[in-house]
């Protein structure tokens, strides 16, 4: 699928770490303007996009697919997304009915227009994401439910959906109509193996051309280190720690803090392997408002002092404390390794409690424990979206702090169009979440590691973790 | 008897290796759990030589945080040898008391009890050890229980046969005519009897518990990190069976060993135990 815009190509560039330096290019839209002092954008579209079933795509389209995100009616998870477009919250939040009283408007076929409350210095990024996406009315209303099966969808993009058989395999075919061109390869066929290793040797035996860290195991890594073809790409996949301050022991502030200083983040690039940039904040270093002493550094010594503070000298009667965690191998590793430095620099024994995916999003909601091994990937490349995280309204907030001065740091900065002040209410917000309070204990940032074969060319993966093929192509022996 | 069993019993080779094999495993796991470290490391003492292959300072070499495999496989057969053991002592104690009540009651008892065990057959078990384990909790105690509530169910009905049987020798009858209570004639000339059997049965527990523990722990009921078993040891160590083999290779090693070995000493106690068997038909026992 196609949007409004799309990220700039970071296949080019031989750095990892981008982030900051994705850009949007045009898309859909061949040019947009910004309009009353960021309030208004107005996206002229291009006259020569056609759907797959042969329609031409038009401003509508995209009128319909805003307004189904924002519909109640949907129940979309990321209707938040546009709460800066005009009345948008209202609408989500049942106060308007009328869906025509967004601020997102078809002007006519080949004009978009988005009205927004006030400023937001990220909201080109949403344009490119695939929450925005257009949608087809007509498609999605004569199969309601079914509209995403290969028999039924209608896309834009430089893929077509040929097949979809579930939970095995999704093969997709080259859009010969694609707007921007006929992509190089004709056909690609994505394979879903839940076990890693079968991946792994299906690329070793030539099965595959392309895997990525799904498939290999944190072991395997070394071996693949030694591949020319092994690339890999920071992500901004922040990896934390969510210490619920409601519950005891961890509702004491010290305690919090303590924890915060006895783990040493370097330990883990080296256990995992995969280039992790260790944290110490919540702001990531790529990006506006990160400052290198937001958070708390390692510091055992003053640690120990601040848990004797507490009345848990050398961790003495610390009551049994609970870490939620996904079952994955990475982070159970990673996680024995952070148990196993509370032990040696504070005396804390904690209990790891893992849980399958699904079930642990509901324990997370509705029964938290006092720390939650939690990991957040950016929708779009700016800070904001990793501070509203921890705003008091925020639905992945489970931390129970609620801080009405943070919460107005984010608020403040969103519409700050002065890039020095927005950075400076970040990181005031940072320092809250991380040092005054230590909400959370950010940990790494994760990273994206690919293999590919000798004869593939050009796939592009960003720091989104969006993995681009339409500019790949396949040369060499086969 | 005695006698007779002891002389069977040593004509086996295998089953008498066996049995010092266990019972060196059992001597490890003793001093374990006692405190005594019988390697310069801890079970969960992290060191920079991450991955090291096995070496004079880690004969067995290091896992991915740098742990020495050799403190692990000993701490882990603490926790997978004491998990058969007791899961095959549950087995026998809710087994045989359940068996013994069926088979001597006979009729209406018998038919409930057994009927009530066919129903415990049929719930696939490792339904029964998720509902326990989530019921219970995680860690040492839920998978004792769990393993315990699965694996009374063929000992009881073992019991029961054997007391059928015995209600029609002439001991029996001999033992009610001169006027026993109930509980002299199970305990006195029942129970002793079955006995060889059972503790055959039991002994074949063993290496299933064992089994079942790993997979327990493989789904995430079982034990939490940094505990270990040699199930845990080994489904870690499978993942990276190409790069670091011996990961996998010792803690796999242990568990086929003792395993195989709590296997021969089932069929050596069967064979010495069984007076009908000719231990020196069976050589190569």
């Amino acid at each position: 699928m196609s949007g409004l815009t799309q990220y700039s190509n970071s296949a080019e560039s031989t750095e990892s770490t981008v982030g900051s330096k994705l850009t949007c290019q045009a898309a859909c839209a061949k040019s947009w303007e910004v309009l009353d002092g960021g309030t208004r954008y107005v996206f002229h579209l291009r006259d020569d996009i056609f759907w797959s079933d042969g329609k031409k795509l038009t401003a509508k389209d995209f009128e319909y697919a805003w307004q189904r995100l924002i519909d109640p009616v949907t129940g979309a998870a990321y209707a938040h997304f546009l709460y800066d477009v005009t009345n948008a919250r209202e609408i989500n939040q049942g106060q308007i009915k009328d869906l025509n009283q967004l601020g997102a408007k078809a002007l006519d076929d080949l004009t978009f227009e988005v009205r927004l409350n006030k400023p937001a210095a990220y909201f080109i990024y949403l344009t490119a994401g695939p929450t925005t996406y257009p949608l087809r009315k007509d498609i999605v209303d004569a199969h309601p439910g079914r509209w995403t099966e290969p028999s039924n969808i209608v896309t834009n993009g430089a893929f077509k959906l040929d097949s979809w058989q579930h939970e095995y395999k999704i093969d997709l075919v080259a859009n010969d109509k694609f707007f921007l061109g006929r992509p190089k390869i004709d056909k690609i066929k994505m394979f879903m193996i839940p076990e890693q290793s079968t991946a792994f040797s299906l690329y070793q035996n030539d099965q595959l051309d392309f895997i990525d860290n799904r498939s290999f195991t944190t072991s395997d890594i070394e071996q693949c280190k030694k591949d020319p073809n092994f690339k890999t790409q920071a992500l901004l996949r922040a990896q934390y720690l969510g210490l619920n301050t409601k519950k005891a022991p961890l509702d004491d502030v010290r305690v919090r803090k303590a924890f915060s200083m006895a783990i040493d983040k370097s330990i883990f690039p080296k256990i995992l392997r995969r280039q992790e940039t260790p944290m110490s904040s919540w702001v990531p270093p790529v990006l506006i408002g990160y400052e290198p002493d937001s958070g708390l550094k390692f510091d055992p010594v003053q640690a120990r002092k601040l848990l004797a503070e507490a009345g848990y000298p050398d961790g003495k009667n610390f009551p049994k404390t609970e870490v939620l965690y996904v079952s994955r191998e990475d982070t159970k590793l990673g996680l024995e390794a952070i148990q196993a430095e509370l032990k040696k620099n504070l005396g804390v024994r904690i209990e790891l409690v893992n849980q399958e995916f699904k079930v642990y999003l509901t324990t997370r909601k509705m029964h938290p424990p006092q720390v939650i091994r939690a990991s957040w990937s950016a929708d779009f490349p700016d800070t904001d979206n990793f501070m509203n995280v921890f705003t008091s309204e925020s639905g992945n907030n489970y931390t129970g702090f609620k801080n009405k001065e943070y919460d107005k740091c984010v608020e403040d900065a969103r519409g700050e169009l002065d890039s020095v002040k927005r950075a400076n209410l970040y990181s005031r917000a940072d320092k809250l979440l991380c040092k005054e309070n230590a909400v959370l204990i950010p940990l790494y940032m994760a990273t994206q590691c690919v293999l590919y074969k000798p004869w593939v060319h050009g796939i592009d993966v960003n720091a989104l973790d969006i993995q681009n093929y339409r500019t790949a192509y396949l040369e060499g022996s086969n | 008897m005695n006698k007779q069993f002891l002389k069977q019993f040593k004509k086996m080779p295998m089953a008498c290796g066996s049995l010092v094999f266990i019972l060196i495993i059992s001597i490890i796991a003793i001093l374990n759990s006692m405190g005594l470290n019988l390697s310069p490391y801890a079970f969960d003492q992290t060191t920079p030589d991450a991955l090291q292959s096995p070496s004079f300072t880690h004969p067995m070499g290091t896992d991915e945080l740098g742990r020495d495999l050799l403190s692990r496989v000993f701490y882990g057969a603490q926790l997978s040898i004491g998990i058969g053991i007791f899961t095959a002592i549950m087995s026998f104690v809710i087994g045989t008391i359940y068996g013994a009540i069926a088979g001597y009651c006979r009729g209406k008892v018998d038919a409930i009890l057994m009927r009530i065990v066919d129903v415990a057959y049929a719930l696939p078990d490792l339904l029964v050890m998720i509902l326990i384990g989530v019921m219970i909790g995680r860690g040492t105690l839920g998978i004792l229980l769990a393993l315990g509530l699965v694996s009374w169910r063929g000992t009881a009905r073992l019991v029961r046969a054997q007391f059928l049987q015995l209600h029609q020798e002439e001991f029996i009858e001999a033992a009610r005519a001169l006027g026993q209570s109930h509980l002299d004639i199970i305990c006195k000339h029942m129970l002793p009897n079955s006995l060889g059997p059972v503790i055959v049965a039991v002994t074949f527990t063993v290496p299933m518990a064992i089994l079942s523990e790993s997979t327990l722990s493989f789904i995430g009921l079982g034990l939490s990190p940094p505990a270990c078993s040699w199930g845990t040891l080994a489904s870690d160590g499978w993942r990276s069976l190409r790069t670091t083999p011996h990961l996998i290779f010792f803690p796999g090693i242990f568990i086929f060993t003792s395993v195989l070995a709590f296997n021969f000493l089932g069929d050596g106690l069967r064979d010495a135990l069984d007076p009908r068997t000719k231990a020196s038909s069976k050589q190569f026992f």
